[in-house]
C-alpha cells in the first residue's frame, strides 16, 4: 500500500488523541496501584459510567465544566465505595493477597450489570465545551479538531499535575505505602486512608477519562471494555507507577494501532497492537523508561 | 391469562417446592413432568422464552422483545391457546453465546411447545444447535443462512430475511437501482459482517459481473474510523455497503466520512434512527439506505396496511419500546407467536410432531411485516419480493408513525 503525507499525519493525529485517552486510563490504574498494589479491573466501566453519566442523564445538561465536576465526584464516589467493598476487605486479610483480582472483576460486573439495566447499546452523543468542536480543519495537511488538540492537552496536564503530587508529602507516604504497607503503617501513615483517597482520585480520573472520551467515541454501554484492554496495554508498555512512561507508552500504541488500520490490514489492528506491545515487553520488560522497580521512600 | 415463571428461584421457594415435592410423591400423586401439562384435562401451551434480562445489553434487548408481548396480549385476549391459559417459561440468557447450553437444557427440561428467541447471530447458533436433538419448535433472530436450512436445523424456522437475501437487496440497490459502479464495503469483523460481505462481493460477482473496488473490515471495538474511510474515499467508491451491529460503529464511519466531505450512497441493514446521527449534514443522511421489509414501508400512493399501523401504535405506547420501534416493528417475534396460535388452533394439537408437519406447509401466511412460507427443506421464511429498502431519514416524516416505518425508496 503506497504512503503518502496526509495518512501519516491522519496516523499521528488519531494516534496521540485516542493514545492520550488510553494513557489517561493507564495513569488511573496507577492512581490506585500508588498505596494498594492493585490493578483495578472495574476502571474502564467507572470510565464508562463516567461517560454515560455525561451523554445519558440530566447532568449533562449542565454547563459543562459543572457537569464534568459532578461526573468526577460521582464517579469518584462509586469507586470509593468499591474500595470499600472490593479492595479494602481483602486487603485487611493480607496486604499481599490477590483476591482483589476477582472483586474487581465482580465490582465491574455490578457496574455492566447497572448499566444494562439504565441504558440501552444506543451511543449517545457528548457535544464538546465551547469554543471546542469535532469539526475537522486542516492546516499544512494535518486534519485535526479543537477538541482532539484539547484531549491530548488535558492528558499532558493530568499527568504533569500528578508529577507535582508525586513529589509533596503525600506521594511520599503513598510511595512508601506501595513500597511496604505494614512498615509505612509502623512509621504512622494511615494506609486505609491513603487508599481511600487514591480510589477517590482515580475514580476522579476515570470520570474524567469519560467526560472527554464521549464526544470522541460516543458514550455507550459497551466502550469500558475497549479501554480497558487498551488502557491495560499501555500500562504494561509504559510501566506500572510511571505516569509520563504510560502516557508516551499510550501514545505509541495509539500511533501503532492507527498505522496498522493503514498499512496491515485494518481488520488485524488489534493483532498488530498486541503483537507490537509483546515486543516492546520483550526488549523493556520493565516498561518504557524502565522505571517500574524503582522506588524512592 | 398468562402465567409467568421465571429461572429464579429464591431459597425459601426452592425448600417449599422440594417439600411439596416429597409430598406429592409420598401421597403417590405426582405426575411425570413431561409433554405439555394438563388443567382439568385440556392440554396448556407453555412457551419457552429466551431474553436477555442481564448483562450489558440487558436494556437493548427489551424493545427487541415487545411485539411477542403484544401477541401475548393478544392470546390473552383471546382466551389463551386451545382455550386454556399460556404458560410462559422466561429464561435469561444474558445475551451470550456462552450461556445458550445451560439456558438449553433448562428448556429441554420444561419441555415448552415453542421456543421464542434467542436474538442475536452468535447466541442463536449455540442455541439451535443445542436446542435440535430436543425437538423444540423455536424461531430466534438470527440471519445467518444456515438457520433456514429444514435438514440442518429441522425444528428452527427462520421468520427474518438472512444475510444472503440482504446482500441480493443491497448490491441490486447499488448497482442496479442507483446505477453505482464503484462500489465498496465496510463491515465489521464478526460472523455477521464477514458473511454478509462475502454475500454483497459475489452477488455482484454473478449477477453483474462486477468486483467491489474496496472491502473495509474494521474491529468491532475500533476508537477510529478514519484510516477505513480515508481507504474507500481514495478508490472514488461512490456507493457504499455498509455492515455492523454496533451503532456507535455506523455513527463514527458517518464521522469520518463528514470530516472528509465524503458522502457515497449508503445500503446500510440497520434502519434504526438515533439521536445521535442529529450532528450529521443531512446531505450524507439522505443517501443513507437500509434494508427492511416491505409491509413496513410506505411510498407516496402506498400506506402500510391497518393492522401495522395499529401495531405500530401499541408498540409506540409499549413501556419497553423506549424510542427502538423500529427494532421492535422489524423484531420477527410478533409473527412467530401469531403464526403459532394459528397452527395450534388449527391443528388442534400441541404435539412438537404434528405442529411441526404444519409449519413446514405453511405458504403464504401473511404477517406484519412480510408473507411467510416453509417447506420441509426451506425454514427460511421471508419471501425475496418482500425485503426491499427504506429510507433513513424518512424516520423524521409523520408517515413514519412516530419514527417506526419508512419510505421505501424510489426505484425498488
Amino acid at each position: 500500500m503506497g504512503c503518502d503525507r496526509p495518512m501519516i499525519a491522519d496516523i499521528l493525529v488519531a494516534g496521540l488523541v485516542f493514545g492520550s485517552l488510553y494513557g489517561l486510563v493507564a495513569v488511573g490504574f496507577n492512581v490506585l496501584h500508588r498505596p494498594t498494589n492493585v490493578v483495578n479491573f472495574a476502571q474502564g466501566e467507572l470510565i464508562m459510567i463516567g461517560a454515560m453519566l455525561m451523554a445519558a442523564t440530566p447532568i449533562g445538561g449542565l454547563p459543562w465544566g459543572i457537569a464534568a465536576v459532578c461526573v468526577m465526584a460521582i464517579v469518584a464516589l462509586v469507586a470509593l465505595v468499591e474500595e470499600r467493598v472490593a479492595v479494602t476487605p481483602v486487603l485487611r486479610r493480607s496486604s499481599h493477597a490477590v483476591g482483589w483480582v476477582i472483586t474487581t472483576l465482580a465490582f465491574s460486573l455490578l457496574l455492566v450489570e447497572a448499566a444494562g439495566r439504565l441504558w440501552t447499546d444506543q451511543p449517545s452523543t457528548v457535544v464538546p465545551p465551547w469554543p471546542l468542536s469535532i469539526r475537522v480543519h486542516e492546516v499544512l495537511g494535518i486534519r485535526f479538531s479543537s477538541y482532539q488538540v484539547a484531549v491530548v492537552v488535558v492528558a499532558v496536564a493530568v499527568v504533569a499535575l500528578l508529577g507535582v503530587l508525586d513529589r509533596s508529602r503525600l506521594g511520599t507516604a503513598l510511595r512508601a505505602v506501595a513500597a511496604d504497607r505494614d512498615g509505612a503503617r509502623l512509621r504512622g501513615i494511615d494506609p486505609t486512608a491513603l487508599t481511600r483517597r487514591s480510589f477517590l482520585l482515580g475514580g476522579a480520573l476515570a470520570g474524567l477519562t469519560g467526560v472527554l472520551a464521549a464526544p470522541l467515541l460516543l458514550a455507550s454501554v459497551t466502550m469500558g471494555l475497549a479501554l480497558l484492554i487498551k488502557g491495560f496495554a499501555a500500562l504494561a508498555v509504559g510501566g506500572i507507577g510511571d505516569n509520563r512512561g504510560v502516557l508516551v507508552a499510550g501514545w505509541m500504541l495509539g500511533v501503532i494501532e492507527a498505522a496498522g488500520a493503514v498499512f496491515a490490514s485494518p481488520g488485524l489492528q488489534s493483532v498488530v497492537l498486541f503483537a507490537a506491545m509483546l515486543l516492546i515487553l520483550l526488549i523493556r520488560p520493565n516498561g518504557l523508561r524502565g522505571l517500574a522497580v524503582q522506588r524512592h521512600v | 391469562m398468562t402465567t409467568y415463571r421465571t429461572d429464579r428461584m429464591s431459597r425459601r421457594g426452592f425448600l417449599a417446592g422440594t417439600a411439596s415435592v416429597t409430598a406429592l410423591g409420598m401421597l403417590g400423586l405426582g405426575t411425570a413432568a413431561c409433554g405439555s401439562s394438563t388443567a382439568g384435562g385440556q392440554a396448556t401451551a407453555r412457551i419457552g422464552w429466551v431474553e436477555p434480562k442481564t448483562g450489558r445489553l440487558a436494556a437493548a434487548y427489551k424493545p427487541i422483545y415487545v411485539g411477542a408481548r403484544l401477541a401475548l396480549e393478544n392470546l390473552e385476549a383471546d382466551g389463551g391457546l386451545l382455550g386454556q391459559p399460556v404458560q410462559v417459561t422466561e429464561e435469561d440468557d444474558k445475551g451470550s453465546p456462552a450461556s445458550q447450553p445451560a439456558v438449553a437444557q433448562r428448556l429441554i427440561r420444561e419441555k415448552p411447545t415453542f421456543v421464542v428467541g434467542p436474538t442475536g447471530s452468535s447466541q442463536v447458533l449455540a442455541s439451535v444447535t443445542a436446542l435440535a436433538r430436543a425437538k423444540l419448535i423455536q424461531s430466534a433472530w438470527g440471519g445467518a443462512e444456515l438457520l433456514g436450512d429444514g435438514d440442518r436445523f429441522p425444528y428452527h424456522y427462520q421468520l427474518v430475511y438472512n444475510t444472503t437475501q440482504q446482500a441480493r437487496v443491497a448490491a441490486r440497490f447499488l448497482y442496479e437501482v442507483r446505477g453505482l459502479r464503484k462500489i465498496g464495503i465496510i463491515a465489521e469483523n464478526s460472523e455477521f459482517g464477514t458473511s454478509i460481505r462475502d454475500a454483497v462481493v459475489q452477488t455482484l460477482r454473478d449477477s453483474y459481473s462486477a468486483e467491489p473496488v474496496a472491502v473495509e473490515v474494521f474491529e468491532v471495538d475500533a476508537s477510529d474510523m478514519t484510516p477505513f474511510v480515508r481507504n474507500l474515499e481514495r478508490a472514488g467508491v461512490d456507493g457504499l455497503g455498509l455492515f455492523t451491529g454496533q451503532p456507535q460503529a455506523t455513527i463514527l464511519i458517518l464521522r469520518a466520512m463528514t470530516a472528509s466531505d465524503f458522502h457515497p450512497v449508503i445500503v446500510s441493514h440497520d434502519l434504526n434512527y438515533i439521536e445521535a446521527l442529529e450532528e450529521f449534514p443531512r446531505p450524507l443522511l439522505d443517501g443513507f439506505f437500509g434494508t427492511t421489509y416491505r409491509g413496513l414501508t410506505y411510498t407516496g400512493d402506498e400506506e402500510p396496511s391497518a393492522e401495522v399501523r395499529a401495531l405500530v401504535e401499541r408498540i409506540n405506547k409499549h413501556p419497553d419500546t423506549a424510542g427502538l420501534g423500529y427494532s421492535a416493528v422489524t423484531s420477527p417475534y410478533y409473527d412467530y407467536m401469531m403464526l403459532m396460535a394459528k397452527v395450534i388452533e388449527e391443528t388442534k394439537s400441541l404435539d412438537p410432531a404434528t405442529l411441526k408437519a404444519a409449519l413446514d406447509q405453511v405458504d403464504g401466511y401473511q404477517g406484519v411485516r412480510a408473507k411467510v412460507s416453509f417447506t420441509p427443506k426451506r425454514h427460511s421464511g421471508i419471501a425475496d419480493e418482500d425485503i426491499t429498502v427504506g429510507t433513513l431519514m424518512s424516520a423524521k416524516e409523520p408517515q413514519s408513525l412516530g419514527g417506526v416505518l419508512r419510505r421505501r425508496a424510489d426505484g425498488v
